[in-house]
């Protein structure tokens, strides 16, 4: 049995004058937490749009669990877009329940066998699991945008689904509310979920996510697990009295290269044999002593920066 | 079908503004209807109450008299409509699980319950003028008309149904829907009389006959023999005219929702 949730291949979306998205593939395979990475206009929203059936592709298609692009594949997959979408003069359950039906979850049957919860049962659960149990039944208009954004998150949860769709999740929360999401996202993933995020906010798929694809201009550019764009590149940051010395002594050393200068240092890019105190001993040796060395974990956002750029 | 006209009453369930425009029409219906018989004009301008009232010129007279309210129950499904699309929530029932086929399907469904109330709640003040006014020996005659009357609400609402989904602001597709249905008169004007009857609003409209001076009608008609009367296409060729732009609507609109990025 294969394991694949989702197999995209070359999606494109383009309007009148913009290619919003040019060719996307990529395959999500069961179990993993795929962020999808991008500054804004990036195609993101666009390709989460075109795989919850909103939006139409311009070529290209998707396939949901190896059953193409059906409307039912939906039924399995709890996902949000942009902003949260819900009737302003109903309250959350009743929202909820409109959720519930439309997804095929009826009052009294069971939702999920290991929890044997019925309909209201597992509503008050989802907006416990968001901390909005206490306004359950206040209208959604009377709602601030980060109980807007909960409201969301909790109907994703409710049918407890194989796949769980995120757009920009933490959009409006407090730093509270974006690591109580942030651990709910967790908890949900160890069950063995599927879990696509897309955001701008780099933190928050380095946190979370173990597989990420980034996206520019429509372009996929970069697609691989989280660890083999964060920590691959080491970097370290040196300092001393003659930059340009050391810099020329550097650029000598096996598995060194100087990435940049600073007024003050030199960053250097070292491959995984290169230690500080080898780097230390080297300088040492040719009579240039260090004021400074440190390594230093490029993090995901300056990978992100750099490929980003221009 | 059943589930899709759940969904949709849960949505109305607590909304005010529908069931407010719906006590407006169950109120100004019977209403209208009692007080054209204080008109003071002279049989047969306006007829005898026992014409007008009993059975079964009831039929003819209460039917005609309730269609001018459809625009409120057509108003209400252009606000509905909009809804959906102002609150995105359309979008979101797609994400959902929702088919594009079921959006309308789900909201024609609403179209014909409307019609339905409508032509129930017609049928029992009908029937209550007749009961008052007439012996319940003729209840049936002319009953056609509440038939006509059925299919001119599907026609009214369905039209509303897709150009509120054209027209997609609430507040314009309103203003928009309440200015269109009195353009029959326009292409009663521009087409000529024979080529309008075909247009949507007029075939849809005179499903129900103009009840009133039908007399001066007839006298006119007896005493001009080349009075036209080819202008005027039989009642089932207008029933099937009508329901051919209902299924034009309905088809139009799905293609709308099919094409569209939601």
């Amino acid at each position: 049995m294969s394991t694949t949730v989702l197999e995209i291949s070359k999606l494109s979306k383009s309007y009148k004058k913009v290619k919003a998205l040019n060719e996307l593939s990529l395959k999500v395979e069961k179990g993993t937490i795929f962020g999808i990475l991008g500054p804004n206009g990036s195609g993101k929203t666009t390709t989460l749009g075109i795989l919850l059936g909103v939006l139409r592709a311009s070529g290209g298609s998707f396939s949901w669990f190896n059953n193409g692009e059906k409307t039912e594949n939906r039924l399995r997959i709890g996902a949000m877009l942009e902003t949260p979408n819900f009737y302003p003069y109903l309250s959350a359950v009743k929202n909820l329940k409109i959720v519930a039906k439309i997804k095929q979850l009826n009052a009294g049957v069971d939702i999920d066998q290991r929890w044997s919860l019925n309909l209201n049962d597992r509503i008050d659960e989802v907006l416990k699991a968001v901390n909005l149990y206490e306004r359950k039944d206040s209208k959604f208009s009377t709602y601030s945008l980060g109980m807007k954004q909960r409201l969301a998150i909790a109907s994703t949860l409710l049918n407890d689904p194989e796949v769980l769709l995120l757009d920009e999740p933490t959009n409006g929360l407090d730093p509270q509310g974006i690591a109580e999401i942030r651990q709910l996202i967790l908890d949900i993933a160890k069950d063995g979920r599927t879990i696509l995020i897309a955001s701008h906010q780099l933190d928050e798929i380095e946190k979370v996510c173990t597989d990420v694809v980034i996206l520019k201009k429509g372009v996929s550019i970069r697609q691989s697990q989280i660890e083999n764009i964060v920590g691959k590149v080491r970097q370290m940051v040196i300092s001393g009295s003659d930059l340009e010395a050391m810099a020329n002594l550097a650029n000598k050393f096996a598995g060194v290269s100087v990435n940049s200068q600073t007024k003050t240092s030199l960053i250097l890019d070292v491959d995984e044999s290169v230690t500080t105190s080898k780097i230390n001993q080297y300088f040492f040796e040719n009579e240039l002593v260090l004021s400074e060395l440190r390594e230093i974990k490029k993090s995901l956002e300056d990978q992100f920066l750099e490929i980003t750029k221009g | 079908m059943k589930q899709l006209l759940n969904i949709e009453y849960s949505k109305v369930k607590n909304y005010t503004t529908f069931w407010v425009i719906l006590s407006i029409y169950l109120v100004v219906v019977p209403l209208s209807f009692l007080g054209i018989s204080s008109i003071q004009l002279p049989p047969p301008i306006v007829p005898e109450v026992t014409d007008l009232y009993g059975f079964p010129g009831v039929w003819n007279y209460i039917t005609y008299s309730a269609s001018i309210w459809n625009i409120l129950l057509g108003v209400l499904v252009v606000i509905i409509t909009c809804n959906e699309l102002r609150f995105r929530t359309q979008r979101q029932n797609i994400i959902d699980g929702l088919s594009r086929r079921q959006l309308i399907l789900s909201k024609f469904g609403v179209v014909i319950m409307l019609s339905i109330f409508a032509t129930l709640y017609t049928f029992v003040i009908g029937f209550v003028f007749g009961s008052i006014y007439s012996d319940a020996g003729d209840v049936f005659q002319g009953i056609g008309h509440l038939g006509a009357y059925f299919l001119q609400t599907i026609g009214y609402f369905s039209f509303a149904l897709v150009f509120a989904l054209l027209v997609k602001q609430p507040a314009l597709a309103i203003i928009f829907y309440v200015l269109v249905i009195p353009l029959r008169y326009v292409f009663n004007l521009t087409m000529g009389n024979d080529l309008a009857q075909y247009m949507p609003f007029n075939a849809i409209a005179e499903l129900i006959p103009f009840p009133f001076f039908k007399e001066i009608i007839d006298i006119q008609a007896s005493n001009d023999p080349n009075h036209d009367v080819t202008n005027f296409i039989s009642q089932s060729a207008r029933v099937s005219i009508s329901l051919g732009w209902i299924l034009l609507f309905v088809l139009g609109g799905y293609q709308v929702l099919r094409s569209r990025d939601l």
